[in-house]
């Protein structure tokens, strides 16, 4: 019965994950290939890796324990973000968000990535999302001459 | 002369080789740098112009390491053989001067050949198995794909590199270049106050491009809503309605409200600046579905403005009739759908201070449908006052302006 209830992921780098079917079909993507395949009981997820995966499945865990309740909720989700401050975990994260389309934990990544921009500069931008910087220094210039009241207040890297 | 006397002395000692050898190693690699550091050149901005200085800095270097063997070492013919011999390639060291180095440097390139040879092998033998003829295909495959090969990698840069230089595969930590989804910056950009989109305009030029795109605007607009339901506007005005005050210092309201956790439903932006003579203070005339009618504080209703603050996109609407000397009211109704400006009514009350009559209220109302604006006189049967302070309401698609 309870394997039933029950389906395996398997990440891309072939790490497999048991996960209850409830807890699974948060992802939409799943979801679909679940409905499409019902006889299988392995799934595998070749774009999301074994470290992302286990995330994941945290993720969608907590919140099928949380239910409907929206406070419990959201302090499922501030234990679950807590700690987590690399861009480059957070990135992987909210690929696999994407991809398997979890709408809550996709809303929650964005989120917490703006919050991690809220008073920075350009600079800070480009050197967290590794970004090359193509505009001539004039056009630059340009740029900020005309919104100069934007770059007002800037934090401090 | 330099030559001359090295001539003289019939060669160089081994000390002065190994000099003469690590000095062109040390010049190779600082020409590498000069162009950031000695000629104060801007860095590249482009992986493509990087890689286009880098070759002529190779370039600039091995013409120059070449004149200066040819000064240091003895030229004592100028014919073929002796010329040859003074870069070391000689008869007699063949082996170690030339075909080790290009040896060991092709292993380089080993693998990928073994790769393609292999997938070209099992290509084929796919094909024989559908019954073509093996030689034929064979050799129009091989032909066809030398010449793709030849053309993408002659068009491509850093590929031209990896047959000269030896290739160091760059790995690096965290998000690589260019690989942030568009998807996934919008989602994160509309997250961000007004205040910061504007700002992160000068990141990339794709950054740029995103931010002023309509489609993002008009999507940004429809979340910022939701997220930022108050956005305070800002920036040396007074407030038209039942009572006018300056606000303090544009700067002193950004620290404080602008980018705080504490107010995140607050938001300052500003208002596109008139150009002299009118001066930087405006006046707000009225707010509708997130346009602003506003003009200058000076030159009062000289001239008038429709403005999204959010893209700072403005409308200058054409000079209206009434104006100077007078007490006068305004009311604006915009409406917009999907956040698209549809159509616009700017509402313009007139009383001259001198009146001439209590019975009357002149007005123009400017419809952008039509374009220009038309004037009424609006005739009572008893007196009515008119207090320009008096608050204008839109209510139920109309603009109403209470009486005591």
């Amino acid at each position: 019965m309870a394997e039933e209830n029950t389906i395996t992921l398997k990440s891309s780098d072939g790490k497999e994950f048991l996960i209850s079917k409830k807890a699974a079909t948060l992802s939409e993507t799943i979801k679909a290939m679940v409905e499409e395949d019902n006889s299988s009981s392995v799934f595998p997820l070749t774009v999301v890796d074994s470290k992302t995966l286990a995330d994941v499945i945290t993720f969608l865990n907590k919140h099928v324990d949380c239910g409907d309740d929206d406070d419990k909720k959201k302090s499922c989700d501030e234990e679950f973000m807590a700690g987590k401050d690399d861009m480059k975990d957070l990135f992987d994260l909210v690929v696999a968000a994407n991809y398997l389309d979890v709408k809550d934990l996709l809303d929650l990544i964005c989120g917490k990535i703006a919050d991690m921009m809220q008073g920075k500069s350009p600079e800070w931008v480009r050197k967290t999302f590794n970004i090359q910087n193509d505009f001539s220094p004039e056009e630059e210039a340009k740029v900020r001459e005309e919104y100069a009241w934007a770059h007002e207040g800037v934090e401090e890297d | 002369m330099e030559h001359q006397e090295v001539a003289g002395t019939g060669g160089l000692t081994k000390a002065e080789a190994v000099a003469a050898c690590t000095a062109m190693a040390v010049f190779y690699v600082a020409i590498l740098y000069s162009p950031t550091v000695l000629l104060r050149l801007p860095p590249p901005n482009s992986f493509k112009s990087f890689m286009i200085r880098r070759f002529a800095c190779a370039a600039v270097s091995s013409v120059v390491s070449l004149f200066i063997c040819s000064l240091i070492l003895p030229v004592r013919r100028w014919d073929a053989s002796n010329l040859f011999a003074v870069y070391g390639i000689r008869l007699d060291h063949i082996w170690q001067a030339l075909v080790f180095p290009l040896v060991l440097t092709s292993f380089m390139y080993t693998g990928s050949f073994v790769r393609k040879f292999l997938s070209m092998l099992q290509e084929s033998n796919e094909h024989l198995g559908d019954g073509g003829n093996l030689s034929n295909f064979c050799i129009k495959s091989i032909f066809s794909e030398f010449i793709d090969w030849a053309v993408s990698n002659s068009s491509n840069i850093s590929s031209w590199r990896n047959y000269f230089v030896i290739a160091l595969a760059a790995t690096r930590d965290g998000i690589k270049d260019g690989d942030i989804p568009v998807w996934l910056l919008v989602l994160v950009l509309i997250r961000l106050p007004p205040k910061l989109i504007f700002r992160f305009k000068c990141v990339c030029k794709q950054w740029l491009s995103i931010i002023s795109n309509p489609s993002f605007v008009r999507f940004y607009c429809s979340q910022a809503l939701l997220l930022h339901p108050w956005t305070f506007i800002s920036s040396h005005m007074q407030f038209d309605g039942s009572e006018s005050w300056h606000l303090p210092d544009p700067k002193l309201l950004a620290d404080i409200y602008s980018d705080n956790f504490d107010w995140p439903s607050l938001h300052l932006l500003s208002l596109p600046s008139f150009e002299q003579p009118y001066g930087k203070d405006y006046m707000i005339y009225g707010v509708s579905n997130g346009l602003v009618l506003y003009g200058p504080l000076e030159y009062h209703a000289a001239v008038v403005r429709l403005c999204n603050p959010l893209t700072g996109h403005f409308i200058t609407l054409p000079p209206n009739v009434f104006g100077g000397q007078g007490w006068d009211s305004w009311g604006l109704v915009a409406n917009v759908e999907d956040g698209i400006l549809v159509s616009y009514i700017v509402v313009h009350l007139y009383v001259p201070f001198r009146r001439e009559s209590n019975k009357i209220i002149q007005g123009e109302v400017f419809l952008s449908e039509i374009g220009y604006w038309k004037n009424y006189d609006v005739h009572f049967d008893m007196d009515i006052p008119f207090d320009p302070s008096r608050v204008r309401v839109y209510f139920h698609g109309k603009l109403h302006w209470l009486a005591r």
